[in-house]
């Protein structure tokens, strides 16, 4: 297909319907699994010494700072890169 | 009801079980027709607030302002996972939700059957799947009717009797829902989702009374409970990743969810409705968690409390310290009442789709017009929900373990319609065998006394397997499914 295009005419400038992108681009994937693997604190030692950020334990904090990532990522991905119909 | 809350909690949740009823009533006379589409999708014409507060007031139910209190009660700190497993269900939807709300609008679903008839053309397949989804929903309404007596029970001190608050409130539900179906439904959910919000506010207000407090609590628990503030270990952080994953993919495909998925009236209302919605756990499970939290050092000098009693014990004692508590208290109730209704609703309407359509449409009532199919599914809701309310008053188990068993299962159902729409490839084959194994082994888990084996749920497990044997068949078939590529899988 992208081969017969090629000898053709130009690229048009809008696929065909049923060409056009039917789900986000892969890229967003990776994304969300570096930001819920940052939000579970896995990577933390368990003797860490307890520090009180805002009033509550670091890890909550760093978790709910990875968890408020994954909403601001989401509502780029769904205003920017929604599927077209 | 008790001295503390008394004849105001009284007046306050008659007074709203009478406006719900009212809003049912309006949206009873919008209706179009008696075509099931007009009254299990509200026409396809949700949008706006309706949309998003039917789908927020239909994620959060009951277990969210009852169940969820008591894990971090039970838990601790940790208990943050609860935020970052409910956005999980939003993340979960990208995956499928934009092109299967396309599709069902081309080819008129009302049910979640319709879709997998429509991929699959399997009967055996969209019958066990549908099977399963009924299983688990029920499961899920069944924690809804058991959530009305606990409250009611709990603030009441036992004044009103928990079967009372069961028969009342599902009796509410039933008669709304039975007159106006889902614009009913959606009505009632946007003025449900208004007081939930208004709700954990009061939650919040009510459970933090100063600005240090919260460093108070956190530093005391240091001392006294320090297992509840110390870094989870592995153990601990692979249950985590288990429940973002369960929560996730579960909570994505349930059954209600995708009609709300094909009741948006276009792409453009579902994608500001996920824009918002992904920030909602921050001010809901977000909330509900401190208040969990604190609840830990508040309820020390009572010494072990069960769970599902955290909440209402936090309700009775701040309704008797301060007037202006005792308003936030009332407030919390009605919260809590309406995030209870809003699910209980939503799913029983779902259940009597899928009963009336999938079910009694495609064998005793083979045929049928519209209308007839549409009122044999409000007669189910009525007989349904009278065996529903049998268990529910003899309840053995805890909210949250009802929510675990039902997501389980639902688990099994998610890769039908996340790689059913997002993978052209994947053979009805090789569904069938996934679904069947991954039940299976999930059910074989549970017989042997495994619910959590490596600290990972059963359910967890048995979707890995379900998705390999799905990858695994499809790759071997020598029979592999022709794509109508004009209409999508």
């Amino acid at each position: 297909m992208i081969g017969a295009m090629a000898h053709s005419a130009p690229t048009p400038r809008r696929a065909p319907v049923d060409e056009r992108r039917r789900g986000f681009p892969a890229w967003i994937w990776p994304v969300y699994v570096l930001l819920f693997g940052a939000s579970v604190p896995w990577y933390l030692p368990g003797d860490a010494p307890l520090r009180i950020w805002l009033g509550l334990p670091h890890w909550v904090v760093i978790s709910l700072a990875a968890t408020a990532a994954v909403a601001v990522f989401t509502a780029f991905v769904v205003h920017r890169l929604w599927p077209e119909e | 009801m008790t001295d503390s809350l008394g004849g105001g909690a009284v007046i306050a949740v008659g007074l709203y079980l009478t406006a719900i009823l009212g809003v049912g009533y309006a949206a009873r006379r919008r209706r179009t027709g008696e075509s099931l589409a007009d009254f299990y999708l509200a026409g396809r014409q949700l949008t706006g607030p309706v949309l998003l507060l039917t789908l927020y007031a239909t994620q959060y139910s009951g277990n969210t302002l009852i169940g969820y209190p008591g894990e971090a009660y039970r838990l601790g700190f940790s208990w943050v996972m609860s935020v970052g497993f409910m956005m999980a269900i939003i993340v979960a939807y990208l995956l499928y939700a934009p092109r299967l709300h396309r599709l069902a609008r081309q080819h008129r679903f009302v049910t979640p059957g319709d879709w997998l008839a429509h991929r699959f053309r399997s009967p055996a397949l969209t019958l066990l799947a549908n099977l399963l989804l009924i299983a688990a929903i029920s499961n899920y309404l069944l924690a809804q009717l058991m959530a009305m007596g606990h409250i009611t029970a709990g603030l009441s001190g036992g004044a009103v009797p928990y079967w009372a608050g069961v028969v009342l409130l599902t009796l509410v539900v039933l008669v709304y829902e039975t007159v106006g179906g889902m614009r009913a439904v959606a009505w009632t959910d946007l003025v449900q989702g208004l007081m939930l919000v208004t709700g954990l506010t009061g939650l919040l207000l009510a459970a933090v009374p100063g600005p240090s407090h919260v460093a108070d609590v956190t530093a005391w628990l240091a001392v006294e409970a320090p297992e509840k503030v110390a870094v989870p270990g592995w153990d601990a952080c692979r249950n985590w990743f288990s429940t973002l994953a369960l929560i996730g993919f579960s909570g994505a495909v349930y059954p209600q969810a995708v009609q709300r998925i094909y009741a948006a009236r276009d792409s453009a209302a579902l994608r500001r409705s996920f824009g918002i919605m992904v920030f909602l756990p921050m001010v809901t499970t977000g909330p509900v968690f401190l208040v969990g939290v604190l609840a830990i050092e508040r309820l020390a000098a009572a010494g072990p409390v069960a769970g599902d009693q955290v909440l209402p014990l936090l309700l009775t004692e701040w309704g008797s310290s301060s007037p202006l508590l005792y308003v936030l208290s009332l407030i919390v109730i009605v919260a809590v009442v309406s995030a209870i209704m809003s699910t209980a609703d939503s799913v029983l309407l779902s259940l009597s789709s899928m009963l009336a359509k999938d079910v009694l449409g495609t064998t005793v009532l083979r045929g049928a017009d519209e209308a007839r199919l549409t009122r044999a599914g409000k007669h189910v809701s009525w007989v349904l929900v009278a065996v529903l309310v049998g268990i529910a008053l003899d309840p053995r188990i805890t909210l949250w373990g009802l929510t675990e068993l039902k997501m389980e299962i639902l688990a099994q159902v998610a890769p039908l319609f996340i790689l059913g729409v997002s993978w052209d490839r994947l053979t009805t084959r090789a569904a069938l065998a996934g679904m069947i194994t991954g039940t299976l082994l999930y059910g074989g888990l549970l017989a042997a006394g495994q619910p959590e084996p490596w600290n990972v749920h059963a359910g967890v497990v048995a979707l890995l397997v379900n998705v390999a044997v799905c990858v695994a068949v499809t790759r071997f078939d020598p029979r592999p499914v022709r794509i109508d590529r004009s209409t999508g899988p």
